[in-house]
């Protein structure tokens, strides 16, 4: 019987199906959250993978501490309400450190792509506290075109 | 003592035991058959990918077993590869990958460290367009789901 060596076979695959999911997961433990993100844009195979990394939730406990959760989204995986809520955050997280910083506006940015904070709307329940109640995307921080070009 | 690999291709393989042992596959193999000089089967390794990997071992043959660092943070450094590793690591990305593969099949952590770190500086500062490049990857969303994807990662943008 001959049979076609099986990395022959699994080379008609594009690379991010070759390369097993729990592969990529080590990959991406040494990027930074925007990098991921941008990583998330690539394909729809990546950006399952990377908005269903166990990364994020991880993440949120370093940023707001182990007593924090989040209230997640409706139909959707619980990691990807975390990476939603981190890109969300982006702008009070410093991504080397992972701690809270001062919100700053970026001088060499242009007036009208300065970033707006959105409310981060919070719920106490007992010791716990629930992060982003009422979730929407509202809660988004966006880069607002404040004054037309 | 020396055992004997055979790839995927039927090539044959002697190695140092001290050697071959860097894989806990190979391993947990030899010690589950004691002793005996029968030759072990790799058949998910091609014979130009293992030679890479036994390269790689009999270079790292006397490394000490490394121990998982505990750390709070969540996120890896990938800066730390040693310069012969990083030299080693050189190779065209199909080989890349083929040795990531080999690595995870094979059980031999640092090597599987060694390759996602190397992929992961590879990613590191590019633009969702210049990883497709690299990677020769397709863009299979609909515009409908690139423009919520945009949108869910537009603050990504500047930093």
């Amino acid at each position: 019987m001959t049979t076609e060596p099986q990395s022959q076979l699994r080379s008609q695959d594009q690379i991010d199906k070759r390369v097993p999911p729990e592969i990529w997961e080590q990959i991406f433990q040494h990027l930074y959250p925007s990098q991921l993100s941008r990583m998330s844009m690539v394909n729809s195979n990546l950006n399952k993978i990377v908005s269903s990394l166990s990364v994020w939730s991880r993440m949120f406990s370093v940023v707001y501490g182990p007593k924090k959760r989040l209230r997640t989204l409706r139909n959707m995986p619980e990691s990807k309400s975390y990476m939603l809520y981190m890109c969300a955050s982006s702008f009070h997280v410093c991504e080397g450190c992972l701690a809270l910083v001062p919100f700053v506006f970026n001088p060499n940015m242009p007036a009208n792509l300065q970033p707006v904070l959105a409310d981060l709307p919070t719920l106490s329940k007992g010791e716990i506290i629930y992060l982003g109640e009422e979730i929407n995307k509202g809660w988004m921080v966006w880069l607002a075109s404040l004054m037309a070009p | 003592m020396t055992v004997i690999l055979v790839s995927s291709d039927n090539q044959d393989f002697k190695v140092d035991k001290e050697v071959a042992e860097r894989s806990i596959l190979i391993k947990n193999m030899l010690e589950d058959v004691g002793e005996s000089d029968s030759p072990i089967p790799l058949p998910n390794v091609t014979s130009a990918v293992l030679t890479k990997v036994i390269e790689y071992c009999e270079h790292h043959r006397n490394d000490p077993v490394q121990v998982p660092e505990e750390t709070d943070d969540p996120r890896k450094r990938s800066n730390d590869i040693e310069e012969w590793d990083m030299k080693f690591m050189q190779v065209d990305q199909e080989m890349l990958f083929e040795i990531i593969l080999a690595a995870n099949y094979l059980d031999i952590k640092p090597l599987l460290d060694v390759g996602c770190k190397t992929v992961a500086n590879i990613i590191k500062g590019k633009t969702p367009e210049e990883i497709r490049k690299a990677f020769n990857i397709v863009n299979d969303f609909t515009p409908e789901e690139e423009a919520q994807i945009k949108k869910e990662n537009e603050w990504a943008e500047d930093r």
